[in-house]
């Protein structure tokens, strides 16, 4: 998994698409296969009691807007489920995670850790003003489609999000660049 | 039809649902008013009563309340509408409101006049409308917040202080709306200094060629903050930063602040998890719509691409130094602290939403993603806010109390010992629904506190309003007198109930169906035959 997220890195740094997209479908695969996220589809029953609750919340400050199959339908098959992904997604999304070891907003039960060193936050930020004001789209495309499929992995495995550090090394790269070159 | 009725009716339009869904059941939703409102609430009508506050204090500097200090405007401005609705929830929520109205109609100026793009007019008011109808903004305008007219003032200053680099007049106004938006909430101190002295630095050739004006509104600028000066040794000027920072908590500081300050950047503190504390936030919703999070990356791109430009400058300045104040203290994402940083993204979005809609060649297709846009967002908040938060949240705003104060009415024959443990205002609560004479409040619980209002932080823990007593139960004699004692579940179990031979009187639940509160009837005699205590109240039985 090291050598091929290093790898990985490598090929986004210098911008090979081809090997970038290859590498990334047989390790997200394997992450797929390994580290799906099972609560992705399953509703505890404390859920499942927020969800009833919000049943009668609804059916009084909506009425017929939601007492109806497809409002019924929403909060009861589709919500629970879109709102663990977005969570999922939520998660990966967070700088802080990176850096700072998810604090100030650690989650419970999940052992949090630094993945970049917090001082190599400053450069991330001008790799990623470099970044936006480029026309390098390809990075971009990545971080979208491995923030998709990581929001399916479990949030709380050990190595967290590795599909996305081969992006955070471009991006940083992409910044000691732009500090040199300035 | 006329460009400018055009604009005009557009502009009417965005301030109408601005309004629609700021004051639209303002006094009901939520379902009764946060500790803070019902501080200001009450010090305000104490103030059109007797001209001090619930202590007794003339025309405070700094307002005392509950172990802290209240920035003074927000009460002050209160007055006016206490003055005619009497202290009611609407009275305390509608500065607020107010102020979200202000805030949209000078992002539309500022965006209008400043901003480097053609069309500005459609682009100011794709900016008001996004102010107009993000959470954060209409969820904070319905309430009573200080940070809301501290935003309101912040920015009718920041919009003069761009007017007067075209002309210097201007000046003296940016300088005193500033300053005065020191006094209405506490980032804006470090904010209102932060931002004066960037805009002069960025424009400094400009302030050169005007040295007497520069002079005479840093001037203004600084007899404003004469009253705080008065009170800056007092403790209460700090008070609040003392409370809230880490800096003496042993942590190591930088670390600390980097991690702070860039989670107000982070995506899932903006786009899609709510503010931890849960009144100051929406259940499932952030201080943006999820979907937002497209045109905020738009929005960035657009910026960065234009940064050369002198307002784009300052937007960035604004966004860089916006959550300086909220970074020094603990809470992660404290919402109210960072309004300029959300205004600012406010604005980075409907840029964003313009790129996008710029890409799409007819017309027809672009209103009606911008009208699908408006809907889906207004539905949700409605979902959101008018259904799950007035159900879901309904203890955070104490419901229960509501109906406390109706019992408390109906049976003036009985005594009450009211819990004050987890909800400290419920005294000031009572004292404002019932409309308790502020000078007898005064004169038997504010005294004490006068003599060190700026220098003390102890607040009123035991004290009596009509038939009730407002302390902590005190179980060793309370339960040997024949009263009602009125506390949450924490505060009195079925355990102590039934070993103090309690008798449940009744059940306050919120609007969520828990049970908040619950008065028990003791029962002397009964207690002192089963109990081994020889208590001196038996003895008078």
């Amino acid at each position: 998994m090291g050598l091929g997220l290093m790898s990985l890195s490598f090929f986004l740094v210098f911008n090979f698409k081809i090997p970038t997209f290859i590498l990334l479908a047989v390790l997200g695969s394997f992450l797929l296969k390994n580290t799906f996220d099972t609560n992705l589809l399953y509703v505890s029953p404390l859920e499942k009691d927020k969800i009833a609750h919000r049943h009668e919340y609804y059916s009084q400050g909506l009425g017929r807007v939601y007492k109806n199959r497809i409002g019924i339908y929403l909060n009861y098959s589709v919500t629970p489920y879109i709102s663990r992904f977005s969570k999922n997604l939520a998660y990966n999304l967070d700088s802080n995670l990176y850096f700072f070891a998810n604090h100030p907003r650690e989650r419970g039960g999940i052992i949090e850790f630094d993945k970049f060193f917090y001082i190599s936050l400053p450069i991330f930020v001008f790799g990623l003003i470099s970044l936006l004001s480029s026309a390098n789209v390809l990075p971009i495309i990545y971080f979208a489609v491995c923030l998709f499929i990581t929001a399916f992995l479990f949030p709380g495995y050990d190595l967290g999000p590795v599909l996305l550090f081969p992006f955070i090394v471009t991006v940083l790269y992409l910044g000691v660049i732009r500090i040199f070159d300035k | 039809m006329n460009m400018k009725l055009r604009i005009l009716l557009l502009l009417i339009g965005v301030l109408l649902i601005a309004g629609i869904f700021r004051f639209w059941k303002l006094g009901s939703v939520p379902p009764g008013l946060h500790l803070d409102e019902v501080s200001e609430d009450y010090n305000a009508y104490s103030l059109i009563k007797t001209g001090k506050d619930r202590y007794g204090m003339t025309m405070p500097i700094i307002f005392k309340s509950y172990g802290s200090y209240q920035p003074p405007i927000y009460t002050y401005l209160t007055t006016i509408p206490v003055l005619f609705l009497g202290p009611t929830a609407l009275a305390v929520k509608i500065v607020s409101a107010v102020s979200g109205m202000v805030v949209v109609f000078f992002t539309f100026l500022i965006i209008k006049e400043f901003f480097v793009i053609r069309k500005n007019d459609e682009l100011g008011l794709l900016a008001a409308l996004v102010v107009a109808i993000s959470p954060w903004a209409i969820f904070f305008n319905r309430i009573g917040t200080e940070a809301s007219v501290g935003l309101a003032i912040f920015i009718s200053g920041f919009y003069f202080l761009l007017r007067s680099t075209v002309k210097i007049g201007y000046f003296l106004l940016a300088t005193l709306l500033l300053g005065l938006a020191t006094h209405a909430y506490y980032s804006e101190r470090i904010l209102s200094i932060f931002l004066l002295g960037g805009l002069v630095i960025v424009n400094w050739r400009w302030y050169l060629k005007y040295k007497k004006w520069f002079f005479i509104g840093l001037i203004v600028f600084a007899l404003i903050q004469l009253p705080q000066l008065a009170i800056f040794k007092s403790g209460a000027f700090t008070r609040r930063l003392d409370q809230v920072t880490y800096f003496n908590r042993g942590v190591p500081i930088i670390r600390e602040f980097a991690s702070q300050y860039t989670e107000y950047f982070s995506p899932r503190s903006l786009f899609f998890e709510p503010d931890d504390q849960t009144s100051r936030s929406m259940p499932d919703m952030s201080v943006f719509y999820k979907w937002m999070i497209v045109p905020f990356f738009f929005g960035f791109t657009y910026l960065i691409k234009k940064h050369k430009d002198k307002f784009v400058q300052c937007l960035f300045l604004l966004m860089f130094i916006a959550p300086i104040p909220a970074a020094l203290t603990t809470d992660p994402f404290y919402t109210l602290r960072v309004f300029e940083l959300l205004w600012v993204f406010s604005i980075v979005i409907s840029l964003g939403i313009w790129v996008i809609l710029l890409k799409i060649k007819q017309r027809i297709f672009k209103y009606a993603i911008l009208i699908a846009i408006i809907i889906f967002s207004l539905f949700s908040f409605y979902v959101n806010y008018f259904v799950l938060y007035k159900y879901e949240r309904s203890d955070t705003v104490r419901f229960s109390s509501l109906e406390l104060i109706n019992i408390l009415k109906e049976r003036q024959n009985d005594k009450f010992v009211i819990d004050l443990s987890r909800d400290i205002s419920i005294g000031v609560r009572i004292a404002l629904y019932t409309r308790y004479n502020p000078l007898l409040f005064q004169k038997e619980i504010g005294k004490p506190f006068l003599d060190m209002y700026y220098s003390s932080v102890d607040y009123e823990k035991e004290y009596k309003i009509n038939n009730a007593e407002i302390r902590p139960i005190n179980w060793k004699d309370d339960v040997y007198k024949d009263q009602i004692l009125v506390g949450d579940p924490l505060a009195i179990s079925q355990n102590q109930a039934d070993e103090h031979k309690l008798k449940l009187v009744f059940e306050l639940k919120d609007l969520s169906g828990e049970i908040t509160l619950r008065g028990y009837s003791t029962n002397p005699r009964k207690k002192c035959v089963s109990s081994n205590y020889q208590s001196p109240y038996c003895k008078s039985l």
